[in-house]
């Protein structure tokens, strides 16, 4: 038992320190040849720490959608003359379409109409900022998740008097009115009229496109912005089952069809399609970082077989030195696959620093937030590892079978 | 065959093939080295001594006859077996000192150990008595080209002694020394076989031959005795 302990200490403590002292003996030439590794550690990592970024965002949006059980109606835009001839037939999209909708379809249980204006300038006197007003309905900021940082959110009030009022996420918060953490209670300009502030978005991060949302309420819209017709951009409506959204949507689809005097001149969408292909989306690049990551591991792990062959190369006669003072191919083989190994972790220490350099850069100067958890650390070990010991076996292979007379003779 | 015979050959014969054709390199040795022997195998450059000796420190195999290693049919085992005989049977010296570069003076000497599988403890106690015992205790954190020629092969000894083999194999030890040194380390030969060591020398040099108490010659791949 102590023997067997004794000489899995050896074959694999001692080796390993015989390889270290080899190693870094060759610090130069140790990390000219792991440098592939370097890049494959370090460029796997920066891809891991963007991708979760990523997911974080996409995460975020969904959240963002309110769920499952939405629909989305949006007008759409004519693409050729004769579509744009047709659409002139239809009435548009409207809030009392929707309503009517409402009434007939007891699926739906709620009517949320929003109006975007693209985007817009806000300002106050001597600053502007770009923005995205939305003029929502009150629901919205439960159904859609909002958070109120300071102040408060809209209430019944502001929509039954269509009040100029308005919530602001943090970017334009710092654009209009710089070192004042909380306007609440300032006015600002939105389509030559003054909106008070009520409230601020909380968002996590300021790269969040809510940060740059200007919220207001849809009545106000209605009569202040939208001029006579009120068409709107989009209508979200929530359903009651969400096993029975394909119906729904098609006796939407069919309603509204006739409504617009049968002219489709607007696309039913539902979340769980944005969903899907958001998801979509995170697979392919998923497996984009699977195949560049493994890619340049495999060319890391070609050097390092390479300067392993050249190694063994070099070392013929301490190949057989060793033969003859007693050590057993398990010994050599052992040996040389650590020393592989430790020549990846060369070049995947330095990898994993600069692979990090990401995470720890001011959020200001990335559109998005990398982060990296222990798992990809371990991730890029057992890369690493295993890289090592794929790119060792058929040096260290070759090593263990040198025969001891041949390998000292070796001139 | 008696307890005493540590090593024996009978009609061993070896030959290289280069392509198809075998050269012949030894002919019919007959060997006999006995405990506490100190003997020596004289003969010119190209003889066959290293072959030799290669083939009785179980490094090459011969191509027909018997090697009895203690009694031991060399040919009958595996080669893990082959290695840990060479661990624990033989102590090899060799021309060029054969030390590892990289590794200090004690590091080389506890080597054997390590693959004997040796505790870390008593590979300690071991090199240092191996290395106390031939004066290099003080040179233990040298590097071998921090060291004279006379000191890396006194620290090639050490390593060969460290594992108390029951034969030291030298192949011209003396080759790369000087006169001076040359005799310094036949001088711990000597002292070596006092304390009771087993050694056989092979050489060119009558000088060496001289100093054993046994000599064989070779000449052409055949084994004359005195
Ligand atoms: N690996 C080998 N292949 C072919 N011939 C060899 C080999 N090793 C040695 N020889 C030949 O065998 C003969 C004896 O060599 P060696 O045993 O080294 O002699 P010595 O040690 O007495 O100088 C020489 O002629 C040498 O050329
Ligand atoms: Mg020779």
């Amino acid at each position: 038992m102590t023997d067997v302990r004794a000489r899995l200490v050896n074959l694999f403590f001692v080796n390993g320190q015989l390889c270290l002292i080899e190693v870094f003996s060759n610090k130069l030439r140790s990390f000219i040849s792991s440098f592939g590794i370097f890049l494959g550690v370090a460029s796997l990592l920066i891809l891991l720490s963007f991708m979760h970024a990523l997911r974080k965002n996409v995460t975020d949006s969904i959240v963002a959608m309110g769920g499952l059980d939405i629909i989305t109606i949006t007008k759409l835009a004519p693409e050729t003359n004769a579509e744009a001839l047709a659409f002139r037939r239809s009435p548009g999209l409207k809030l009392t379409q929707a309503e009517a909708l409402q009434r007939e379809i007891p699926e739906i249980t709620m009517v949320l109409p929003e109006a975007s204006s693209g985007h817009a300038e806000l300002s106050v006197p001597g600053k502007e900022a770009r923005a995205n007003p939305v003029a929502v309905s009150l629901p919205y900021s439960d159904v859609f998740n909002y958070q109120i940082g300071s102040g408060r959110a809209f209430v019944q009030d502001d929509f039954d008097q269509a009040a100029k009022v308005c919530v602001i996420g943090s970017r334009i918060q710092e654009r209009l009115f710089p070192g004042v953490p909380n306007p609440v209670g300032k006015s600002l300009l939105f389509n030559g009229m003054s909106f008070k502030v009520v409230g601020l978005i909380y968002t996590e991060d300021r790269w969040d496109w809510r940060s740059r949302t200007m919220l207001y309420p849809y009545p106000t819209y209605e009569r202040y912005v939208g001029g006579q017709d009120n068409v709107l951009g989009s209508i979200k409506i929530k359903v009651k089952t969400i096993s029975r959204l394909a119906q729904t949507k098609a006796e939407m689809t069919s309603r509204l069809i006739s409504m617009h005097r049968g002219v489709e001149d607007f696309d039913v969408v539902l979340n769980e399609d944005k969903i899907k292909e958001m998801e979509d989306t995170q697979r392919a690049l998923n497996i984009l970082i699977v195949v560049i990551a493994v890619l340049s591991l495999f060319i890391g792990g070609i050097s390092i077989m390479n300067i392993m062959f050249a190694t063994i190369g070099d070392r013929v006669r301490e190949i057989g030195l060793r033969k003859a003072l007693g050590a057993h191919k398990s010994d050599l083989f052992v040996q040389f696959l650590i020393e592989s190994v430790l020549l990846c972790f060369v070049g995947a220490m330095p990898g994993m620093v600069f692979g990090s350099i990401p995470t720890f850069l001011p959020t200001e100067l990335l559109p998005m937030t990398p982060t990296l958890a222990a798992a990809d650390y371990l991730l890029s070990i057992g890369f690493t590892i295993f890289v090592g010991i794929g790119a060792g076996v058929f040096p260290a292979w070759k090593a263990a079978n040198m025969r001891p007379i041949e390998a000292l003779q070796y001139a | 065959m008696d307890i005493a015979t540590v090593l024996e050959t009978k009609d061993l014969c070896k030959s290289y093939y280069l392509g198809n054709d075998a050269i012949q390199v030894l002919f019919d040795v007959n060997l006999c080295v006995r405990k506490g022997d100190f003997s020596a195998i004289m003969g010119p450059s190209g003889s066959g001594k290293s072959t030799l000796l290669n083939i009785l420190g179980c490094l090459d195999t011969p191509t027909s006859g018997e090697y009895l290693l203690n009694g031991l049919p060399v040919k009958t085992l595996s080669q893990s077996r082959l290695a840990d005989i060479r661990n624990r049977e033989i102590g090899f010296v060799f021309q060029n000192f054969n030390l590892l570069p990289k590794l200090d003076v004690f590091s080389n000497v506890e080597l054997p150990l390590i693959y004997g599988n040796v505790s870390k403890k008593e590979r300690h106690a071991l090199v240092e008595e191996s290395l106390k015992s031939l004066g290099l205790w003080e040179r233990r954190h040298h590097r071998p080209n921090e060291i004279s020629g006379g000191q890396k092969q006194r620290a090639a000894i050490a390593r060969a002694l460290v594992k108390k083999p029951c034969i030291i194999l030298a192949d011209e030890p003396t080759g790369n020394l000087d006169s001076v040194t040359t005799h310094e380390i036949l001088e711990l030969f000597k002292e070596l076989n006092a304390r009771g060591n087993t050694i056989l020398v092979i050489t060119h040099e009558s000088e060496v031959a001289g100093t054993t108490n046994k000599v064989f010659h070779i000449r052409d791949g055949r084994l004359y005795h005195d």
